[in-house]
């Protein structure tokens, strides 16, 4: 293959992982969410949240997410830099989260990073060490515009429509 | 990844883009550019022909003083000529309500399947899930907009879109 070309599909296939992650951990596929890590990968989300294998990591924040009404995580300035089957990245993401309390409707908005490292293993690529850094974050109050959503966090979500999800 | 696909993602990601473009500057014609003429669209406001979902919208959008548009987290499968795509999407649109300046935001995502017709990607069916909205009093911290819903606004200098 063409250098060029090749460094385009390595990016390509890095960036669909770091938004598969997004969509494992939105539509709580936990089986999608796997799929990203390597085995022995690792994941580092603060002494106070996550320390410990990559995989559970998933786990982890799909258990917590049933506590929530809905939350998006988006991510945005995907810098990747390839060094033959490895390769490091950078990207922003801000992540919204929706839960009722005491009922009040609460936002919660944490804006920080994913530092990642990746590996190409049998010619796929898989997250191997992933260190989360939070640059800042929000709670407040906040009023619906009272729309129905057809969201739903299952694969009952239209988006199984499209997508078949599993690399 | 071939370099057909690699281009195929590209142009499909472009297209959800323009749609962003399309209705923040009520740009019909590259709107309708978008959908192809048989195509579907639901939205929690409209259901109906995609081409027509421009329309409703670009008219609906003149309610509101400001509005933009950002997609993050476009996954696109591709299958030969046709391919499917999910986008996060956050909208951001601006009214009064008397002295009060108003923002609603809608947190949702593009789930669009597509086909390529005579080399041409464009939409065949959207559905756009909402995930959450708000809407919420807010204070602008000065400076005046330069953004114009029209094509006397600067980006029509560099992309003739």
């Amino acid at each position: 293959m063409d250098p060029l070309l090749r460094e385009l599909a390595d990016k390509q296939a890095i960036r669909d992982l770091i938004y598969t992650y997004c969509r494992a951990v939105d539509r709580l596929d936990v089986v999608l969410g796997h799929s990203i890590w390597h085995d022995d990968g690792y994941a580092d989300y603060g002494a106070d949240y996550y320390q410990g294998p990559g995989k559970g990591v998933i786990d982890t924040i799909c258990q917590h997410h049933l506590g929530l009404t809905s939350h998006s995580h988006q991510v945005t300035n995907v810098l990747i830099e390839l060094q033959g089957d490895d390769a490091g990245s950078e990207s922003y993401v801000s992540g919204t989260m929706r839960m009722e309390r005491e009922g009040k409707l609460i936002h919660l908005g944490v804006w920080g990073r994913y530092l990642d490292r990746w590996q190409r293993r049998d010619g796929r690529w898989g997250l191997l060490h992933r260190v989360v850094v939070f640059d800042h974050e929000e709670m407040r109050e906040v009023q619906a515009m009272g729309r129905e959503s057809r969201a739903t966090r299952d694969t009952a979500d239209p988006s199984y429509a499209v997508l078949r999800g599993y690399a | 990844m071939t370099e057909r696909e690699i281009a195929d993602r590209l142009e499909i990601t472009h297209q959800i883009y323009a749609h962003c473009r399309s209705v923040d500057r009520l740009d019909v014609p590259l709107g309708h550019g978008v959908f192809h003429e048989d195509s579907h669209a639901i939205f929690p406001t409209y259901e109906g022909p995609g081409r027509g979902w421009i329309d409703a919208v670009c008219i609906a959008h003149l309610d509101f003083l400001h509005h933009s548009h950002q997609v993050t987290n476009v996954l696109i499968e591709l299958d030969g000529d046709k391919a499917g795509s999910e986008a996060y999407v956050t909208a951001k649109l601006r009214q009064h309500d008397g002295e009060r300046l108003m923002e609603r935001e809608i947190c949702a995502r593009y789930v669009d399947r597509w086909s390529r017709r005579d080399g041409r990607w464009a939409i065949d069916h959207r559905h756009c899930v909402v995930d959450f909205t708000s809407i919420r009093e807010v204070t602008p911290f000065g400076a005046d907009p330069t953004g114009r819903r029209d094509t006397t606004d600067p980006s029509y200098q560099v992309l003739k879109g």
